[in-house]
């Protein structure tokens, strides 16, 4: 069937309603609309003031997007949209990172520098670090000490029993009278001399009248080599230690005390022979060598002391040993 | 290559966000996928690709932000031509309805033909032309006093 043989009315006009005519004016507008209808809606819109009103703002609004179509993309930024995103990018667009609030991307932050600190010292190897910097200290010479000529003046070799001679600097004496005795051993048996405290080599060198210690100094680099020797061929010390569980420590105690005085052992430290600590009698001593397997046999009376011998830094003289153990009620 | 689209994806989500920093997001992301859908279907017209994944991205987009609330600079990577007075374009993305405002952008500003934009969409071309005569309406009417609009740009 042809359509344009239709009548859309009786006189044979195509009149459109104004609703379908406001709706075509776009089309109007822009000559989308066939001659008939471009006809219809021009006489629909030289009646209606409306329709003429609509026509001038489309008309205003491509003028207008017009314009707008003259805003470029530059370069750079066109650069910026090309750039393929990388892993860590794709990765924050995906998390929508950018759209996470402040508060939530400083915790975020936060969190990873306080993870990255903890993973850095949990992978640093710390315990060798110290052990570098002990054995960087044991290297430091942290004085130098001008004794040997010294001592060896002061020293008289003869007259003192040889157990009776042995003073430690913990033992509660002078400080001035430690290393004249240790001299005295170390003239009597050959021994080098061990090493004074810093306090009696402080009053050593205050004793030292100036014109010694312009000498003392011009011997200085004699001295420091003597004193790297000695350090050189320093032995290392030992220390007995132990505990010891019996029946009636107090009694028990008491009898150690006589047995060690009768042994030649002396207290070193501060406090007395079977000092009371807690439910423990403490005991720190010193005393020969060649006693010590008296000593033992003594206390296997009382059941036997085991005795750990153990590395320590103070070097004793050749022949005293020094013991510390606590005796404990059973 | 397809620099014309790219810039067009660029200014398509400039004018239909109008926040510099989302813009540059989503244009980027829309960018890859527009290379990878042509290179997928190369014998695809490329205004119809565009506005594909303009759509596709405006979709994903569109929750995450409040429109109306225009944040850029004038050195963003857009460059405006003189005397050009934004602010009816700010009101009527503040207030257009969404098909409006992207058929709008797409046809009037990128000249993307209606039998373009309706093999994209999926929708007639008498309904695309429905929505820019609608659309054109609104913004000619805010043009009438662009002054009188009181919408004011946050810088960022």
């Amino acid at each position: 069937m042809d359509n344009n043989s239709i009548s859309f009315s009786k006189k044979g006009e195509r009149k459109i309603s104004g609703f379908v005519a406001q709706e075509l004016l776009y089309d109007y507008v822009t000559f989308h609309l066939d001659p008939e209808r471009m006809k219809a809606v021009e006489e629909y819109v030289k009646t209606s003031h409306e329709a003429q009103a609509d026509i001038q703002l489309i008309n205003d609004g491509l003028d207008y997007v017009e314009r707008l179509s003259e805003i470029h993309v530059s370069d750079a930024l066109l650069e910026t949209l090309k750039t393929p995103s990388s892993y860590l990018q794709v990765l924050l667009r995906k998390l929508r990172f950018e759209e996470w609030s402040p508060g939530i991307k400083m915790g975020l932050e936060v969190m990873i520098v306080a993870v990255g600190v903890i993973s850095i010292s949990l992978v640093i190897p710390w315990h060798k670090l110290m052990e570098l910097s002990v054995s960087k200290k044991k290297d430091v010479v942290l004085t130098e000490v001008q004794k040997t000529p010294m001592a060896a003046q002061d020293v008289e070799v003869a007259g003192l029993p040889e157990e009776a001679t042995v003073v430690f600097p913990d033992e509660g004496k002078k400080n001035t009278e430690a290393p004249k005795s240790a001299a005295d051993i170390v003239a009597k048996k050959n021994l080098p001399p061990p090493p004074p405290p810093p306090s009696a080599v402080n009053q050593i060198a205050t004793n030292i009248p100036t014109t010694e210690k312009q000498k003392s100094g011009q011997k200085s680099a004699v001295a420091k080599a003597t004193v790297d020797e000695t350090n050189s061929e320093k032995k290392q010390g030992y220390l007995y230690r132990g505990i010891m569980k019996v029946t009636n420590a107090e009694a028990v105690s008491t009898k150690f005390v006589e047995k060690i005085n009768e042994l030649g052992g002396r207290k070193a430290g501060e406090v007395e022979l079977g000092w009371k600590k807690g439910n423990a009698n403490y005991f720190h001593f010193t005393m020969p060598e060649a006693k010590y397997q008296a000593f033992l046999e003594f206390t296997k009376k009382y059941g036997g002391l085991s005795l750990q011998k153990e590395k320590h830094d103070r070097l004793m003289p050749e022949g005293i040993v020094r013991i510390i153990f606590s005796l404990e009620e059973k | 290559m397809f620099d014309t689209e790219i810039k067009a994806i660029g200014l398509f989500f400039f004018l239909s966000l109008l926040e510099e920093r989302r813009a540059i997001i989503a244009a980027t992301k829309a960018t890859d996928l527009f290379y990878k859908k042509m290179k997928k279907s190369p014998q695809t017209k490329p205004s119809i690709v565009l506005v594909m994944v303009c759509k596709q991205m405006w979709d994903k987009s569109r929750g995450n932000f409040q429109r109306g609330r225009p944040r850029y600079t004038p050195d963003s990577g857009w460059l405006f031509p003189m005397g050009l007075e934004l602010s009816p374009w700010k009101e009527f993305q503040k207030t257009a309805p969404e098909d409006e405002l992207l058929t709008l952008i797409w046809s009037q500003v990128f000249k993307i033909s209606d039998a373009d934009l309706s093999t994209a969409l999926g929708i007639t071309e008498g309904t695309i032309r429905y929505r820019i005569g609608r659309a054109l309406r609104k913004i000619g009417g805010m043009t009438q006093n662009p002054s009188a609009l009181n919408t004011e740009v946050v810088r960022s």
